[in-house]
């Protein structure tokens, strides 16, 4: 039970800790946020680096691992967002290169977590029953001199002579060879041909020989004597052991190590694998065979049929195969043999070209992921040691990355530079740290860089092509042992380094001349240039580190020296010894350091000897030099058996490669420091070589004149490049100057927007005739109408009632235009559906203002659509003139332009098909104005029946305004909605009611008006009368209609007709009509989408909605491509400039001379904060002309441009959640009662007895939501006083006079309370206060306080959580008297007035809205819980960060117990895990 | 207190030098030694830089002044080995004609095999020196013509003089390392230096301290030590 107990804890731990993993990693941050994580996170990982515990290693490689993830999960979600092919192309380059690089990472860290430290065994037994072991020195075309040392030390390896023997495999089948194993002693095995190269050398020699174990050296690997002993014991304490490798170690420095000599005690290229990765591999029983110093269980390979023949990489290839039978391998960290690293960079390139071949032929021929026998571990640790040498391409993407941008332009990463900064410090900052303790003093921070970079170029093919054709290329032999007669820089090696130096150096230099001259042409920032330059450098650093190797420095020495401390005895002609101790020895000679109190000089060196314990050996010498206490001899020539004594005491003694002392280690900055010295002295020397000229002919001039070519060679073709555009710029900077001052002048706004005036409509009832006056701003132009250039056209579309006919028509227009026009040649033009009308001569004597009246021919006008075009064509001189010359200009006057129109009702028959006319025409664009009639005053239901008929008409009316005036008792002249239940009546409405129905007649007040009669004998028919009819439009027949069999729609919750569907993108032709998206003219005027969407869209991780945008334009020469653009905004606000015409400069070069039309394609983001309930997108194509000059400048005619109808709008993938109150959203979209269109869940608290003005406000109230939905009101629940269950289960919406506050319980959170006829300002108890910190709100109390006391008469919205039920809501439209509610609600359709509506009290204070958020907050939606906590961290990210170093923390512990208790598994020879 | 008792059975073999190289390293190890020559040279004041005329004490005669060089009293005992009294004392084996308080050094020549007899009973150990060459080699089995060599266990063998440019004494030492391991204790390499140093009337000490001899000797006296138990001492100690 406890056990249970605790597995469940355990597991839950588990599971919470996981789910703090996937936060950490997953939940964005904006650009602070990010900042603050990333420090955290860099200062825990300094932290933790310093601690110097197995433990903080492992916790660092966690949560370098969590942050590295992190950003790659950012990269991935939020970055590959590509604005074009190049960017794409190439920002996928380094997307993968980015992927392969974590992936490696994340298989680092398993694989270096816990370098097993194994230690020797002892062998048991009698030395005479000690395993029998061939040693197999396998040679090709490698000198005899090299072979000899070998041979010898392995001879001399200490094991009982009769228990092993030493043979050379010969491939090269060379007498001296044969001669020289008689002559010593030692086994020769040759074979008739070279099939499979070294493996099938090896494979023939384990035919011919029978010992148990098998030892390899490669022909310049020579043994310690103590190889043996050390290493066989294992194979008895572990039966399944196939085979146990010693490290490679060198005891002549690298190419590296001899080149880059300005670097103290640079540890070997080979530390790294030979140290903590090997180690590692052993851990997880992975640890692979490295073709030398290694001994083999000939068994295992009797069953794997020897060595692996298949690739060039025999020996991790065989390693695999021995896993993969169940054969267990082991690492001895304990250097035991040494050899030649390889002399020069050419062949160290060459070596590496077959390891990486070999590599990539496993992975594709035998890849460890799949195939038998392997645990998981040693799946992942083989395909990190092969995925390694996969390192090329990701290399050279990092290292040309930058230029992509400062050469191209490309923007390959899709984010702000600042933004790059904050996800990629973390990541790159703790890999780096955990990475370099990790690898402790085997490898310098940032030199894994310029290894790779050194190899990169020339791994590509080998590794590409192989990828492709693994089973080609031949084996070749790494040459080792020569000699370098002089210095010299072998270009030829580096020459794919130089050209990338010159690559960057000219993308620096580039991006540097963008940035100075150019900023603007090139859209290149300041920020994302630091990022690149800052990139590139780097870059540059790690290239000239890497061609500095390429400098090889002079090696004529014959013999390597080897640095060693051996006593020995010098012996001099006078008789003396004199004892010294040697620096560096070689099979040559030695140098030795002796007592400075003793001057040799004038002494004759005879011997010296080297005490070997039980023996001496003792060499005839020749002195050299003697300086500063040392002596450097050269041995005469040494017999045999001095040759082998030499290598026994140099090379053979067990300790002979024990390091004295561990390497520094050495921090980041101090190698970062040291590479800057390198590339420093290394851009030196090349310099001083070219000042030197012929001096020295060979030496690094080649460097210096490559530098050179490649640095400033391509500079006179950039400079080509750039002075083209420079001119073109000039002109374009010219023409947008001309053009941008008239262009922010002119104001374009939206078309269609809510009329809001109450109209200069005058019905003047004059017979049957009716008068009507109309302004242009009621025909929905909302600012004066200006209009310019030689050709300015503005089209006004206006709506005629069908039932209406006009009679007569004057248009008065109110203008001034520009005095410098020419009277004779310009004029205004008047059209009416393209009819001209009247042209108006624009002399200079009127131009300053002048009022035209003139009459319109009525016949014109049509019933629906019609358009009124209003053209200017101005001239400022009679010759050439500039088409859009400032002073080519003319204003109309919106509001004092108007129709007066004369007409006459046509006598329609009354008809339910025509619903909703007569009561509102969709052509007309005057608000609606419906009387609703009551018999008496109205109860509930007959208030929810006119909340049906009221949301009804105003999602008909929308734009165009309307209002619903309550009449009691009587009918009111012209058309009006009557309410009628049985047991009421009208005078003249003889009705028979029958059950649910509606009836439309002539208004027996009036023969003109129609009524609508909405009838039922009780509450529910009259309910569901009216909501038939205000949701079944259109199918309705006749006069009279039962309604009895009627279905209502029952929404679900965000289905309101209206709102943009979230659940596919909706194009933008679903929106509205694709005419409306043409534009025409060089100023086609903005064109606009009205959408409207749920406001409570919770976005969250993305920033808010796409805008998949595609348009078509003109492409010519007249188009200024680098200056037209089409601007996106939302609701006003400016969102994205897209240009017209690529930005590229490449494009100056492909002009062409034709017309075309092109299309674009770019993405726009919607940002949330800027989408309401009602959104109005507006595309504003800014064409301006190349070539405008005076006298040459051709206004092109008919130009048309569009948005494509199929661009769309994607909402999709959004939440739904709001933080409340939100008065903004309630005055935008009724939310939340709106979330359901039909208010099903809404219920309207009215005062015991309504007021007119309170019914009107309620019934304006209702039209809004219809407006906002699309559907009618027909669930609402009207309540008057207390109703406990209307409350509780609904979003509360009360509307009256401040005696409605009465109700305590009601007004328990409201942010206002009315104590005694006080309005005061609720104070909230300091805890609250606490609680209020949190919310996103601005705290106001004192300032709404102060405002709220000095309002005389109140009137405003108040917003506050239900106090009867969590997440619900109450909205409170109150006023002092009530008879300011209609105006109050009718205020919010006045856009201004809208949008000062927001937080959760507005205050109207006669002019304007006040807001203030007072109250606490809550949540309304439905959020998934994890988007909801994950949303949460998102605004902590503090604690985001600390999560992560709790995770990193929390799992260490656990993985450190693991990982010690597979070592101890893996030391014992235990099963594994 | 203990007597070392330096006599190689066959003469020039350093037998004297090393005595006295040995001497000066127990003083400087914080011994306090006495050096009793019982040869009729008297050749091994030369080794502590004294002149060849340098009168040094008898062994016996307590009227003169001590002579201390280098830390080590040096007495001239050849008398001393020829006086019958002497003898006498040195026949019984619980009787001991030396201060019990210091490290007695002897040093006997090699044909005066008597005395060396007698004088062996008191001594802890008998150092005999040889050279790495046939003619010592073949003297090690006159060391003691009573029993054989690998069973004494009062002696131990110097190898001296060895020059390894010279493949027989190189290969001589080296026989003589693998076949008396135990008896060895140790080898001390021919120096020229050796030779300059009593030239110039001056201690190996002075005249060369990184001679290899000297250091040789060094290793000598540590073995010498531990086989004696004789323990480093450090100067204050006494007593």
């Amino acid at each position: 039970m406890i056990r249970q107990l605790h597995l469940l804890r355990t597991a839950a731990t588990g599971v919470v800790i996981a789910l703090l993993c996937v936060l950490v990693i997953v939940v964005p941050l904006d650009l602070q946020s990010q900042w603050l994580f990333a420090g955290l996170t860099i200062v825990a990982g300094m932290l933790l680096a310093r601690r110097n515990t197995r433990q903080s290693l492992i916790a660092l490689g966690i949560l370098s691992l969590i942050v590295s993830s992190r950003y790659i999960f950012w990269r991935t979600t939020q970055t590959l967002d590509f604005q074009n092919v190049p960017a794409l192309i190439l920002g996928s380059g380094l997307y993968i290169a980015e992927l392969y690089a974590w992936l490696i990472l994340a298989l680092g860290l398993l694989q270096t977590a816990w370098p097993l430290e194994r230690p020797p065994v002892e062998i048991e037994g009698e030395p005479e029953t000690w395993p029998l072991v061939d040693v197999f020195i396998p040679t090709y075309n490698e000198s005899l001199a090299i072979v000899r040392g070998t041979v010898f030390a392995a001879m001399d390896m200490d094991y009982p002579e009769d228990r092993f023997r030493v043979y050379i495999l010969d491939d090269g089948r060379r007498p001296e060879f044969r001669e020289f194993a008689h002559e010593v002693g030692c086994g020769y095995l040759t074979r008739p041909d070279n099939t499979h190269a070294k493996a099938g050398n090896l494979n023939t020699a384990l035919g011919k020989t029978s010992g148990e174990l098998v030892t390899i050296f490669d022909c310049d690997h020579v043994p310690t004597r103590a190889f043996l002993q050390m290493t066989v014991g294992w194979f008895q304490k572990d039966q399944k052991l196939a085979l146990l490798q010693t490290p490679h170690h060198f005891y002549s420095p690298d190419p590296v190590q001899r080149n880059l000599d300005v670097i103290d005690e640079q540890p070997g290229e080979g530390d790294l694998f030979y140290g903590p990765i090997q180690k590692g591999n052993d851990l997880w029983n992975a640890a692979f065979f490295c073709g030398s110093c290694a001994v083999i269980r000939r068994q295992a390979l009797q069953q794997t049929n020897g060595f692996a023949g298949e690739t060039v990489t025999e020996d991790a290839h065989t390693a695999l195969k021995l896993q993969r039978m169940g054969w267990n391998t082991g690492y001895l960290g304990v250097r035991l043999a040494a050899g030649l690293a390889t002399e020069r960079l050419a062949l160290h390139v060459g070596q590496r070209i077959r390891w990486a071949r070999g590599m990539t032929q496993i992975l594709r021929i035998d890849n460890p992921l799949f195939g038998r026998g392997l645990r998981l571990p040693q799946r992942l640790s083989y395909l990190n040691a092969m995925l390694h040498f996969q390192f090329p391409l990701p290399r050279i993407v990092f290292l040309t990355s930058p230029l992509a941008f400062l050469l191209f332009g490309a923007n390959i990463i899709q984010a702000p530079a600042l933004m790059i900064f904050a996800y990629a410090l973390p990541h790159l900052y703790c890999s780096m740290v955990s990475g370099t303790r990790s690898h402790g003093h085997d490898r310098r921070p940032f030199w894994s860089e310029i290894y790779e970079t050194l190899l990169a170029f020339h791994l590509v093919k080998p590794t590409v092509l192989t990828w492709f054709s693994p089973r080609k290329g031949k084996f070749n032999v790494t040459d080792k042992g020569e000699q370098l007669e002089h210095s010299y820089f072998d270009a030829h090696i580096v020459k794919p380094h130089l050209i990338c130096i010159g690559l960057v150096l000219l993308g620096i230099t580039v991006g540097a001349i963008k940035l100075a001259f150019f900023p603007q042409f090139f859209g290149i920032q300041l920020d994302t240039f630091v990022l690149n330059t800052a990139w590139a450098t780097f870059s540059l650093l790690i290239l000239i580190a890497s061609v500095a190797v390429a400098n090889e420095s002079r090696q004529r020495r014959e013999h390597v020296r080897i640095p060693v401390d051996l006593p020995v005895t010098l012996h001099f002609s006078n008789g003396h010894i004199v004892d010294a101790r040697t620096k560096e020895v070689s099979m040559g000679g030695l140098s030795a350091r002796f007592d400075p109190s003793l001057d040799l000089t004038d002494w004759g060196l005879t011997h010296i000897s080297l005490s070997m314990g039980s023996e001496t050996l003792v060499v005839e010498a020749d002195a050299l030099r003697t300086r500063n206490q040392v002596i450097t001899l050269r041995f005469q020539a040494l017999n045999l058996l001095q040759e082998r004594q030499l290598i026994r005491a140099v090379m053979g003694r067990a300790d002979a490669w024990v390091p004295d002392k561990p390497l520094e280690r050495v921090t980041g900055l101090r190698s970062f420091i040291d590479i800057v010295r390198i590339c420093f002295l290394t851009v030196k020397r090349a310099f001083a070589a070219k000042r030197r000229g012929s001096a020295t002919p060979r030496v690094p001039k080649v460097a210096a004149v490559r530098l050179e070519t490649a640095a400033i060679a391509e500079i006179p073709g950039a400079r080509k490049r750039v002075q083209k555009p420079i001119k073109r710029l000039n002109k374009a900077a010219a023409l947008l100057g001309l053009l941008l001052v008239p262009a922010l002048l002119y104001a374009p706004s939206p078309a269609h927007a809510q009329n809001d005036a109450p109209a200069a409509a005058a019905k003047s009832a004059s017979g049957e005739r009716w008068r009507r006056e109309v302004t242009l701003r009621n025909l929905g132009v909302r600012s004066p109408v200006r209009l310019e250039g030689v050709r300015g056209e503005i089209g006004i579309p206006f709506g005629m009632r069908r039932d209406e006919v006009v009679t007569g028509a004057n248009l008065t227009l109110d203008l001034s235009w520009s005095p410098a026009l020419l009277g004779d040649v310009s004029q205004l033009v008047i059209l009416l559906n393209d009819e001209v009308i009247h042209t108006i001569r624009l002399t200079p004597e009127g131009a300053s203002g002048t009022t035209v009246t003139f009459p319109v021919d009525s016949p014109l006008f049509l019933p629906g659509d019609n358009r009124l075009n209003l053209r200017l064509l101005g001239h400022y001189s009679r010759g050439c003139e500039d088409p859009f010359h400032s002073s080519l200009w003319a204003n109309v006057s919106n509001l004092r332009s108007r129709f007066q129109l004369t007409f006459q009702k046509l006598p329609l028959g009354p008809d339910l098909a025509r619903l909703p006319r007569p009561f509102f025409d969709p052509d007309e664009s005057l608000p609606v104005r419906i009387p609703f009639v009551f018999a008496k005053r109205p109860d509930n239901s007959e208030l929810e029946a006119a909340a049906s008929m009221a949301s009804w008409l105003g999602s008909e009316a929308s734009y165009r305004g309307f209002d619903f005036q309550p009449v009691i008792g009587q009918l009111p002249k012209g058309n009006a909605i009557v309410f009628l239940k049985s047991g009421a009546s009208f005078a003249g409405l003889p009705l028979n009611i029958t059950g649910p129905s509606a009836q439309v007649m002539r208004n027996p007040a009036d023969s003109l008006g129609q009524i609508l009669v909405i009838m039922g004998r009780d509450d529910e028919e009259l309910r569901l009368a009216a909501a038939a009819i205000a949701s079944g439009r259109g199918v309705f027949q006749g006069e009279h209609v039962t309604l009895s069999s009627a279905q209502i729609p029952n929404y679900p919750a965000y289905g309101a007709p209206r709102w943009l569907r979230t659940d596919r993108p909706v194009k933008l032709g679903e929106l509205t009509q694709p005419t409306f998206l043409q534009g025409s003219g060089i100023r086609p005027g903005p064109l606009s989408v009205q959408f409207q969407a749920a406001p409570d869209l919770f976005f969250w991780p993305r920033q808010g909605g796409q805008l998949d945008l595609h348009y078509r334009y003109p492409v010519a020469k007249w188009l200024d491509k680098s200056a037209s653009r089409l601007d996106v905004s939302l609701n006003g606000e400016f969102q994205r400039t897209l240009p017209l015409g690529s930005a590229h400069w490449w494009n100056w070069f492909f002009d062409t001379p034709r017309a075309a039309s092109a299309d674009a394609s770019d993405s726009v983001l919607l940002p949330r904060y800027y989408l309401y309930g009602q959104n109005n997108l507006v595309f504003d194509y800014q064409m301006l002309l190349a070539d405008k000059q005076e006298c040459r400048g051709m206004v092109p005619q008919d130009v048309h441009t569009s948005i494509l109808p199929d661009s769309t709008i994607d909402l999709t993938g959004a939440y739904h959640a709001l933080q409340m109150p939100n008065l903004a959203t309630f005055a935008n979209g009724g939310y939340p009662f709106t979330i359901y269109p039909d208010l099903a869940q809404t219920a309207v608290l009215l005062g015991p007895d309504p007021s007119d003005d309170e019914i009107r406000a309620f019934l304006i109230l209702m039209g809004r939501f219809g407006d906002s939905t699309g559907a009618a009101a027909t669930r609402v629940n009207v309540v008057r006083g207390e109703d406990p269950q209307a409350f509780a289960n609904n979003d509360l919406i009360v509307i009256g006079d401040l005696g409605l506050m009465g109700n305590e319980a009601l007004f328990s959170n409201a942010p206002l309370a009315n104590r005694g006829g006080q309005l005061t300002v609720t104070q909230r108890s300091p805890i609250a206060r606490m609680f209020h910190a949190v919310s996103p709100f601005a705290s106001d109390e004192r300032s709404a306080a102060e405002f709220t006391t000095g309002v005389r008469k109140f009137q405003g919205i108040l917003e506050f959580e239900s106090p009867f039920e969590q997440g619900r809501t109450v909205v409170a439209v109150l006023a002092d008297r009530p008879g300011d509610l209609p105006a109050l609600v009718q205020s919010m359709a006045n856009l201004r007035v809208n949008a000062q509506i927001q937080g959760d009290l507005a205050v109207f204070d006669g002019s304007g809205i006040r807001s203030f958020a007072v109250g606490p907050g809550y949540w309304v939606g439905s959020l998934p819980l994890w988007i909801r906590v994950a949303h949460w961290f998102s605004t902590h990210p503090l604690l985001l960060a600390a999560a992560a170093i709790l995770v990193a923390l929390f799992v260490s512990g656990p993985a450190y117990l693991l990982l010690k208790r597979q070592a101890e598994r893996r030391l014992n020879s235990e099963s594994e895990l | 207190m203990p007597l070392l008792l330096f006599h190689s059975p066959k003469g020039g073999v350093g037998s004297t030098f090393l005595a006295a190289h040995c001497a000066m390293e127990l003083a400087a190890r914080g011994h306090e030694p006495i050096a009793i020559d019982f040869t009729y040279q008297g050749s091994l004041k030369l080794f502590f830089g004294l002149l060849p005329d340098q009168p040094i004490v008898r062994a016996g005669d307590d009227s003169e002044e001590e002579l201390v060089a280098a830390g080590v009293e040096l007495l001239d005992g050849y008398r001393l080995g020829r006086k019958a009294a002497f003898l006498k004392m040195l026949a019984d084996p619980d009787a001991s004609p030396f201060p019990s308080d210091k490290l007695i050094i002897a040093d006997v020549a090699a044909a005066d095999h008597a005395l060396k007899q007698a004088l062996l009973p008191h001594a802890v150990l008998q150092v005999c020196t040889i050279t790495p060459g046939p003619v010592a080699l073949a003297s090690l089995t006159k060391v003691d013509p009573a029993q054989p060599l690998a069973e004494l266990q009062k002696t131990l063998i110097v190898v001296n003089l060895l020059d390894d440019t010279r493949t027989l004494a190189r290969h001589s030492n080296i026989f003589l390392h693998s076949a008396f391991e135990r008896l060895l204790a140790g080898t001390v390499r021919q120096d020229e230096a050796v030779n300059e140093a009593v030239a110039k009337f001056e201690t190996l000490e002075r005249f060369r301290p990184t001679s290899a001899a000297l250091a040789d000797v060094r290793a000598v006296v540590t073995a010498l030590e531990e086989h004696c138990n004789l323990g480093p001492r450090k100067e204050g100690e006494e007593g």
